[in-house]
């Protein structure tokens, strides 16, 4: 396929295809969390069915043989697992993880053009043939002759259907069959609505096509539902809705049966039934897949839509041109108003304008909203993360989540699964202990990592903390010496700070052992190197013996910013105003001079400042100022004052990118433009603050 | 000439060797945009050109080495803009008013080349196109051939993919 048309196509598919096997992750993780409570919702293990279902039949299309392969192989014996032939244990979840692991491999493999490893595929297919094992013949078939319930009814379900109703009867639940009637043309919002309500109250078997069709312009189904509630309940639940609900009834009460089914897992339960021919996955973040009537043929209920970014971007480029379009308006307005014959109609325009600039904003915040999208999407891959590096390392580990809602720019988001990744793997290595170490320190057995977010102003942070050992401060001074990072006498003046922070430095590793990449020192530089891409800086905090915290900051978006306008030598540059927290004028008398660094003194605080004439090597055109002012910049806790000769004003600018060789200029963040046809470039303040960080550490 | 004058137009060498071009095949045919820096014609594949620009304020980027002039704004699009005469080493020259940015294709992205003055489009063929000799006062990395389109014209003809390769931590 070397085609563009064909690749794009490609593209799409392995786009849709890591949804679908993300979401099959997460199905896996919440059969894991379920089996290990002792509850079992069934939809997990249906969902997984239906997302290796359509898995299979897509990458059959596109010729992906390795994947073809093994979805087709997963499928039968997912489909056992549903039907309860084969029971779920824990050696099949994780087979069934290791699915997930393979798939994204094959992905990769097919969207970097090479060949997937086959015999990696040929291994898991064995292990997969291995697991399938029928336990059917033990049960034996459940007699459903106890209930009232007519053959053609029966004849007309699935072997899965059926296999659920049994499930139902076995376990000695209430049948009922719930008459309803539906509006053609809310039809479909209908049956959600009546799916959720049924929700709680039990297991909907099927959706049968209903025997007394009165009304032609309605629909009529007849829903079966396995419930342990009295009908009572069930009546209330269905209240304000077209329906009638009758009981099946039975002949004799399956107590003997409840206990029998007691011993075994119980087998999953769907919500609707389930066809041979799938349709697409729906797109976006709806957890239930929509029903696949078998009746008349309903429209897609998915209220979402799957948008390239990149055309989010022409849209933000439009609107940031539009903005300029209204600056020159309003520059023309002005002019227009100096002329006195035309003072009513330019005050007639200034309302004009008034209006696009608030539309402007309105469709901005809009486009912006767009590409946000939740970090639990990040979140939620790493519990599979964990628990496999958990049962490598073999250390006990729990996973909490919070705050996974908190939105933030798609292409941040798709930026931080590695180093997010790289910090959790860190934290299980180095940071919590074996289970005996764990017990002798009075701690408990399982360790706990725990990820939370929270959108602070304009940016989100972002905390990675755990309860093991915490960073061994003695050992990081030792290996800093060892490698020469830092002089013998300074290493004294360094506060705790900047000595946790000397594990971000490139080849740093306090461990002997190599264990892959954390081990070998690769860790921590790579990670603030990709944070340091997205505009954010992380931090380091230990408590030695009780754990470790990693805090990440980040912008909420990198796309359309308020920005401060500023002139140092001549020469206009925009500063992202979420960095900035003050500005202030100076005088040359203000400055004091601590071991060669420039410092004003800000409210009994010390600040550092620099010169950006110094920093980029700008020439003065010949003026001596002896005013100047200070914009103060900061970034979690570190504080830098900026020296420039005037402060133009605030705009919101769109940061456009240099393309990827300039982007390697450091403290420059890209280039936007002001109207005016002035081209100016934008500052990266994270970078800045590092440097001046640096050159503190250097001059120790 | 005075009896032929204004009936007969005569043709120039360049004109009559195109004609001898037409109808015989060649290895292969390229079109090129001739342009000079100073006294000597340069030229790229016509295809690489995007479109050539007159010069507008260059902003300034620090921390670049001294021949990135800066960037540019195309249509809202950022462009750097490289001094091409600094970029292969020749000494700086008077700026002049025909002074132009020819804004080339670079995969997906694009650069500027700042030059004296654009030329015209001029048609090679292969056996018009002679190897880099070896001595060329010191530019040959950037050079891939010398193309000879006829009555004595020298055209040096660009490396593009040698001019767009540094990088920015490169000394300024």
């Amino acid at each position: 396929m070397d085609t563009k048309k064909s690749d794009k196509v490609l593209q799409e598919f392995l786009a849709e295809a890591q949804e679908i096997v993300e979401g099959l992750g997460n199905d896996l993780t919440s059969l894991d969390d379920a089996r290990a409570s002792g509850k079992f919702d069934p939809d997990h293990l249906n969902n997984a069915f239906r997302a290796v279902h359509s898995l299979k039949g897509l990458s059959g299309l596109f010729g992906l043989t390795a994947m073809s392969q093994v979805s087709h192989t997963l499928e039968t014996l997912l489909d056992s697992l549903r039907l309860g032939k084969v029971s779920v244990t824990p050696a099949i979840l994780d087979v069934l993880f290791d699915a997930v692991e393979l798939f994204g491999q094959l992905i990769g493999d097919t969207s970097g053009g090479r060949e997937p490893d086959s015999s990696a595929v040929d291994d898991y297919l064995a292990r997969l043939d291995h697991a399938a094992v029928d336990e059917s013949e033990e049960e034996g078939e459940y007699d459903i002759g106890d209930y009232d319930i007519a053959e053609d009814v029966l004849n007309v379900l699935t072997e899965y259907e059926e296999h659920r109703l049994k499930e139902n009867a076995r376990e000695g639940r209430n049948l009922y069959r719930i008459h309803a009637s539906f509006d053609l043309l809310t039809i479909d919002k209908e049956i959600e609505d009546i799916k959720h309500r049924l929700k709680p109250l039990g297991e909907v078997i099927t959706y049968l096509p209903s025997p007394e069709a009165d009304d032609p312009s309605k629909i009529e189904l007849e829903v079966v539902l396995g419930s342990e509630a009295p009908i009572g309940n069930v009546r209330k639940g269905l209240k304000g809705m077209h329906a009638r609900v009758k009981a099946v009834k039975r002949k004799r009460r399956g107590a003997a049966a409840k206990a029998e089914s007691a011993q075994r897992p119980p087998a999953p339960l769907p919500v609707a039934s389930v066809i041979e021919v799938s349709t697409a996955v729906p797109a976006g973040e709806q957890p239930a897949a929509e029903p696949e009537e078998r009746q008349t043929s309903l429209r897609s209920v998915s209220q979402t839509v799957r948008v390239d970014i990149r055309k989010l971007d022409h849209l933000m480029n439009i609107v940031g041109e539009l903005g300029i379009v209204r600056s020159g308006i309003l520059l023309k307005l002005d002019e227009l108003q100096e002329s006195a014959a035309a003072t009513e109609l330019a005050g007639a325009l200034h309302r004009d304008t008034r209006t696009l600039e608030r539309k402007i904003s309105e469709l901005q915040m809009g486009i912006l909203d767009v590409r946000m999208v939740p970090l639990g999407q990040v979140f939620d891959k790493l519990s599979r993360v964990v628990r496999k590096i958990s049962r490598d390392a073999s250390k006990e580990i729990r996973l909490l989540i919070s705050g996974g809602d908190t939105e933030i720019d798609k292409l941040i988001v798709e930026e931080l699964s590695d180093p997010l990744m790289h910090i959790i793997r860190n934290s299980i290595d180095h940071g919590i202990e074996t289970t005996e170490v764990r017990r002798r320190n009075g701690k408990p057995d399982m360790g706990t990592i725990e990820v939370s977010a929270e959108q602070k102003g304009s940016h989100v942070i972002i905390e990675v903390s755990d309860d093991g050992r915490g960073f061994d401060e003695v050992r990081i001074l030792e290996t800093a010496l060892k490698r020469g990072v830092i002089e013998t006498g300074a290493a004294t003046e360094l506060s705790r700070r900047e000595l946790l922070n000397l594990v971000f430095l490139p080849g740093f590793s306090t461990r002997e052992d190599v264990t892959e990449i954390s081990g070998r020192g690769v860790g921590m530089d790579v990670v603030k190197h990709n944070i340091a891409k997205l505009s954010g800086i992380i931090d380091v905090q230990s408590s030695s013996g009780r754990g470790a915290k990693i805090v990440v900051t980040l912008p909420l978006t990198l796309a359309i910013i308020p920005a401060l306008i500023v002139q140092v030598a001549g020469r206009t540059y925009a500063l992202p105003l979420n960095s900035v927290l003050e500005t202030l004028a100076g005088d040359f008398e203000d400055v004091r001079t601590i071991e060669s660094r420039e410092v004003v003194n800000l409210r009994d605080q010390t600040l550092a400042l620099t010169r950006l004439t110094d920093l980029f090597g700008l020439q003065h055109p010949g003026e001596d100022l002896s005013h100047f002012f200070v914009v103060v910049v900061g970034l979690a806790q570190h504080r830098l004052g900026l020296v420039v000769d005037e402060i133009v004003g605030q705009q919101d600018i769109v940061i456009k990118s240099m393309g990827k060789l300039m982007s390697e200029v450091p403290g420059i963040a890209g280039a936007t433009e002001l109207g005016g046809d002035q081209t100016v470039l934008v500052l990266d303040v994270a970078a800045l603050i590092e440097e001046s960080l640096q050159r503190v550490v250097e001059a120790a | 000439m005075g009896a032929l004058d204004g009936i007969l137009e005569l043709a120039s060498e360049e004109s009559y060797q195109q004609t001898q071009r037409i109808g015989r095949t060649h290895d292969y045919e390229q079109e090129v945009l001739a342009f000079s820096l100073g006294d000597e014609e340069y030229a790229v594949d016509i295809l690489r050109v995007r479109e050539i620009l007159k010069m507008i304020p260059i902003t300034e980027v620090p921390r670049t080495p001294s021949f990135v002039a800066g960037i540019v704004s195309v249509r809202g699009v950022v462009v750097p803009v490289l001094d091409l005469r600094a970029r292969i080493g020749l000494s700086p020259a008077p700026v002049t008013k025909s002074r132009r940015i020819l804004h080339i294709h670079h995969g997906e992205e694009s650069f500027g080349l700042i030059v004296d003055a654009v030329h015209q489009v001029v048609r090679l063929v292969s056996e018009e196109v002679e190897a880099t000799p070896h001595t060329l006062g010191g530019i040959e990395e950037f050079v891939v051939g010398i193309g000879r389109p006829g009555a004595g014209r020298m055209l040096i003809m660009l490396n593009v993919e040698a001019v767009l390769s540094f990088s920015v931590r490169m000394g300024a």
